[in-house]
C-alpha cells in the first residue's frame, strides 16, 4: 500500500512538474544584500523575488541564470543560437539594441503600468508606439577625485566647479608630479577607451552628432578633438598621467585610483564605493580617503563636460502563449520594482528608475552617490549613443587607430581622417 | 568478414561522426549565406564571402598567423624533437616519466595558463622583476608588437610541446630495432645514426607536426583573449579563429562569421593538400 501510494506521489509530482510554466531570467553579475541585512537564508534579491513569484502564481517555476561578465553577452549569444531565447533579460542598455522590435521582444505596455517608471528613462526603449524595454537602475559615471591627495600638495578643488579648467588641470599636475604623484589615468589598452575620451569630451568634441541625435555618422574628425588629442598628448608628455597609457584599462584605472596610487580617473561610484574599503582590507592602501565625484575640467571652448549614463533594462521575449506573456509582463514589473531597485541602489550603486522612489540606504547613503547625483542634475548627461549593432564594430575600428596614434604611428588629423572614413563606411552598410 | 556485417560494425561510429561532424558543417555552410544576428536571418549569396576578402581585419589575422606560424613552427619543432630524441636514450620508465612531466601543461586549461601567463609575462610579472634586479629595464612583452607575438608564440611553444614530444618520441620508438643493429653493425656512431637513419625516416612526422602547428597558430584563442587585449597590439595578435569568434559574439553575426570558418577550413584543406604532395616529394 506504502509503496503504490509512493509511486502514485511521485507520479502526480512528475505531472506537476512537467506541467508547470518555467519562465527563465537571464540577468548578469552577482546577486546580494546589505551586509547588516537579514534576508532569511536567500541567496538574494533576485532569488527571493523569483519565489515570491512562484508563491503567488502557483504552478509557476522561476529559473534564473547567470551571465559570466567577463564573456560580454557569450551566455545571451548562445542562448538565442540554440532557439532558447530567456523570458525576460536584464542587462546593460548596450547589449539590446537589435533586440528591441516586434520580431523579438514583448510590447510591455500592454502589461506593465509605465506611470511608475521616469518618463526620461523610458523613453529610449519606446520605439513604433511600444514600449520593448523597462529600465532597472540608472548608472552614472563622474571623475573621482582623490581629494586627501589633493589636500596633501595643498590644493582645493574650486567650490564653483565651472572654474575647474583644463589650465588649471595642468596646474594641479605640476603639483603632484613635484611630489611625484601622477595626476590622472589614460587608458589606451586595447585603444582609447570611453573614460579617456573626457580629454576630448572637454574640448566639446564628440563621436556622433548628439544635438541633432544623429547617429548614422561619426563626426569625430572636427577642429575640437585635435584640440582634445593634442592636450592629452602635452598631459602625458608633461608627466602628468600615469605611465604607460598602452598597458592601462578601466579595470587599471580602478585599481590604481583605489589603491591611492592615482589622484583621479572616470569612473562610477560602485568602483569606489566598493573596491576602496576592499583594498584597505587586503592591505594594498593604508586607509580610506576622501573621493568626490565631479566634472572633468572643461576648457575655455566648452561650459561644461557632462557625466554619463547609462541604463540597466530588461527586455521580455513575447511568447505565442498569451497567459505566459502576461506573466512575463508581471515578472518584469516585480524585477524593475521597489525591492529590486532598493536592491540595486543599496548594493550595486544604481539610481532608481522609478518616479517615487530613491532609496538612501547603503552605498546609496555615500556623499559619492549624492555627488553624482548632483552632477547629473548640475551638468547633465550626455545621450546615448545609440548606433545599433554596429556600434561595437566602429568601437573596435576606434581602438585600433587610437592605439596607432598615441605610439606615434600616425598624425592625429590622419588618424581622425581615416577612422572617420571608415566608421562611416561601416555605418552606411 | 562479410561487408555487410563491417559495415554493421562501424555504423555507430559513423553515425556519431555524421552527427558530431558532418551536420553542423552542413548546418554552417548554410548559415555562411545568410545575413544573421540571431533574431533576424536573411539569405545574401555569396556576400558574406565577399565581405570576408575584404575584411582588412580577417585578411590581416591570416598574416598574424603565418608570422606566428613562421616564429613556432621552427620553434617547436627543434625543441620538441631534441628532447624527444634526447630522452629516447633512457629507459623506458625515464621516457614514460620525461613524456608526463612534459604534456602537463598541455592539459591545464588554456584560459589558466592565460592567467598565469600573464603573471609572467606582465610589465611588473616575474620575467621583468628579473631583468629590473639585474638594472635591465622593464619590457612591454605583451604590449608592442613584436615582443607581444614573441609572448604568444613562447605560450604556444610551452603548452603544445608535450603533445609534439609524445609525437616525436612514439614515431622514434616505432623505429624497427633492426636498423639501429645494421647501422650499429656498419659502424655508425650515435649521431651518424640519428642523424642519416632516424631523421629521414621521422620526415613525415616532422611534416605532420609542422601541419599540426600551423593548424593550431590560426586556431589560437584563449592565450590571445587573455594575454593581448582583443588580437593587440594595434589588431596584430588576433588568429583568423579569434576573428570569427569576434565576428560571431561581439558584434553578432552569425552568418558572417559562419562564411569566415568556412574559408578557414578550405585553407587548412589547401595547407593539408600542400603538405601531402611535400610528403609524396620527399619519398620520391
Amino acid at each position: 500500500m506504502k509503496r503504490t501510494l509512493f509511486v502514485l506521489l511521485l507520479l502526480v509530482a512528475g505531472a506537476l512538474a512537467w506541467s508547470a510554466t518555467e519562465l527563465v531570467v537571464l540577468t548578469n553579475g552577482i546577486t546580494g544584500w546589505l551586509p547588516q541585512e537579514d534576508f532569511r537564508g536567500f541567496q538574494g534579491i533576485r532569488e527571493k523575488l523569483a519565489v515570491d513569484f512562484e508563491k503567488a502564481h502557483p504552478g509557476v517555476k522561476v529559473t534564473i541564470l547567470y551571465r559570466d561578465v567577463k564573456q560580454g553577452s557569450l551566455t545571451a549569444d548562445a542562448l538565442m543560437a540554440a532557439g532558447t531565447p530567456p523570458d525576460l533579460w536584464m542587462d546593460a542598455a548596450g547589449y539590446f539594441k537589435k533586440y528591441m522590435n516586434a520580431d523579438y521582444a514583448l510590447p510591455l505596455e500592454k502589461y506593465v503600468d509605465l506611470s511608475k517608471y521616469h518618463d526620461y528613462l523610458l523613453k529610449p526603449y519606446a520605439k513604433d508606439g511600444h514600449q520593448w524595454a523597462l529600465p532597472y537602475a540608472n548608472v552614472l559615471g563622474g571623475f573621482a577625485v582623490n581629494t586627501t591627495m589633493l589636500a596633501e600638495v595643498g590644493y582645493k578643488l574650486p567650490e564653483d566647479i565651472a572654474k575647474w579648467t583644463t589650465d588649471e588641470f595642468l596646474a594641479l599636475g605640476a603639483k603632484l608630479k613635484a611630489k611625484k604623484l601622477p595626476l590622472s589615468m589614460v587608458m589606451f589598452k586595447g585603444g582609447m577607451n570611453d573614460w579617456t575620451f573626457y580629454f576630448l569630451r572637454a574640448f566639446g568634441a564628440e563621436m556622433y552628432d548628439s544635438a541633432k541625435k544623429d547617429y548614422s555618422r561619426v563626426t569625430i574628425n572636427s577642429a575640437k578633438a585635435v584640440a582634445g588629442l593634442d592636450y592629452l598628448k602635452k598631459f602625458m608628455g608633461l608627466g602628468y598621467g600615469y605611465p604607460n597609457p598602452v598597458e592601462q584599462n578601466a579595470d587599471a584605472g580602478v585599481e590604481l585610483f583605489t589603491t591611492g596610487k592615482v589622484a583621479s580617473c572616470a569612473m562610477q561610484d560602485g568602483h569606489c564605493a566598493y573596491w576602496i574599503p576592499e583594498q584597505v582590507k587586503t592591505g594594498k592602501l593604508k586607509s580610506q580617503f576622501s573621493v568626490t565625484f565631479t566634472e572633468f575640467p572643461h576648457s575655455a571652448a566648452v561650459a561644461h563636460v557632462p557625466g554619463y549614463g547609462y541604463q540597466s533594462i530588461m527586455v521580455a521575449h513575447k511568447n505565442k502563449d498569451e497567459a505566459k506573456n502576461k506573466l512575463i509582463g508581471e515578472l518584469a514589473a516585480l524585477f524593475s520594482g521597489r525591492e529590486h531597485t532598493w536592491y540595486n541602489s543599496g548594493v550595486a550603486c544604481g539610481f532608481s528608475c522609478l518616479k517615487d522612489y530613491e532609496p538612501s540606504i547603503g552605498w546609496a547613503a555615500t556623499s559619492m552617490h549624492t555627488d553624482l547625483s548632483k552632477l547629473a542634475q548640475n551638468v547633465g548627461l550626455l545621450p546615448v549613443d545609440d548606433v545599433g549593432d554596429k556600434g561595437e564594430e566602429v568601437s573596435r575600428l576606434w581602438a585600433t587607430v587610437t592605439e596607432q596614434w598615441i605610439r606615434g604611428k600616425v598624425t592625429t588629423k590622419a588618424m581622425l581622417a581615416d577612422f572617420e572614413k571608415k566608421a562611416n563606411a561601416i555605418l552606411s552598410k | 568478414m562479410k561487408p555487410r556485417a563491417a559495415l554493421l560494425m562501424i555504423l555507430p561510429a559513423l553515425v556519431l561522426f555524421a552527427v558530431t561532424f558532418i551536420a553542423p558543417l552542413l548546418l554552417v555552410g548554410r548559415l555562411s549565406f545568410y545575413q544573421s544576428d540571431y533574431v533576424h536571418t536573411a539569405y545574401v549569396g555569396f556576400q558574406n564571402y565577399i565581405d570576408a576578402f575584404r575584411d582588412t581585419y580577417f585578411l590581416k589575422s591570416f598574416v598574424n598567423s603565418s608570422v606566428m606560424t613562421i616564429m613556432l613552427a621552427p620553434l617547436i619543432t627543434i625543441v620538441a624533437y631534441t628532447v624527444a630524441s634526447a630522452i629516447s636514450d633512457y629507459s623506458e620508465k625515464v621516457q614514460a616519466a620525461a613524456r608526463f612531466l612534459f604534456y602537463v601543461p598541455g592539459l591545464t586549461s588554456g584560459l589558466i595558463m592565460g592567467i598565469l601567463w600573464l603573471w609572467i609575462l606582465d610589465r611588473s610579472g616575474l620575467v621583468n622583476n628579473f631583468i629590473v634586479s639585474f638594472g635591465g629595464e622593464p619590457v612591454p612583452w605583451l604590449y608592442d608588437l613584436w615582443p607581444a607575438r614573441f609572448s604568444i608564440v613562447l605560450v604556444s611553444t610551452f603548452s603544445g610541446m608535450g603533445g609534439y614530444i609524445i609525437l616525436y618520441a612514439v614515431t622514434m620508438h616505432a623505429i624497427p630495432e633492426e636498423l639501429r643493429d645494421a647501422a650499429k653493425v656498419d659502424g655508425a656512431s650515435g649521431r651518424q645514426y640519428k642523424k642519416l637513419i632516424q631523421r629521414p625516416l621521422m620526415m613525415p612526422t616532422i611534416l605532420l607536426a609542422l601541419l599540426l602547428s600551423i593548424v593550431g597558430t590560426m586556431q589560437l584563442w584563449e592565450s590571445i583573449y587573455m594575454l593581448t587585449a582583443e588580437g593587440g597590439p594595434e589588431g596584430g595578435t588576433a588568429s583568423p579563429v579569434y576573428e570569427i569568434f569576434l565576428t560571431a559574439f561581439k558584434f553578432g553575426k552569425a552568418g558572417y562569421a559562419a562564411a569566415k570558418g568556412i574559408i578557414l577550413m578550405l585553407v587548412l584543406i589547401a595547407i593539408l593538400l600542400i603538405k601531402n604532395r611535400v610528403e609524396g616529394w620527399l619519398r620520391k
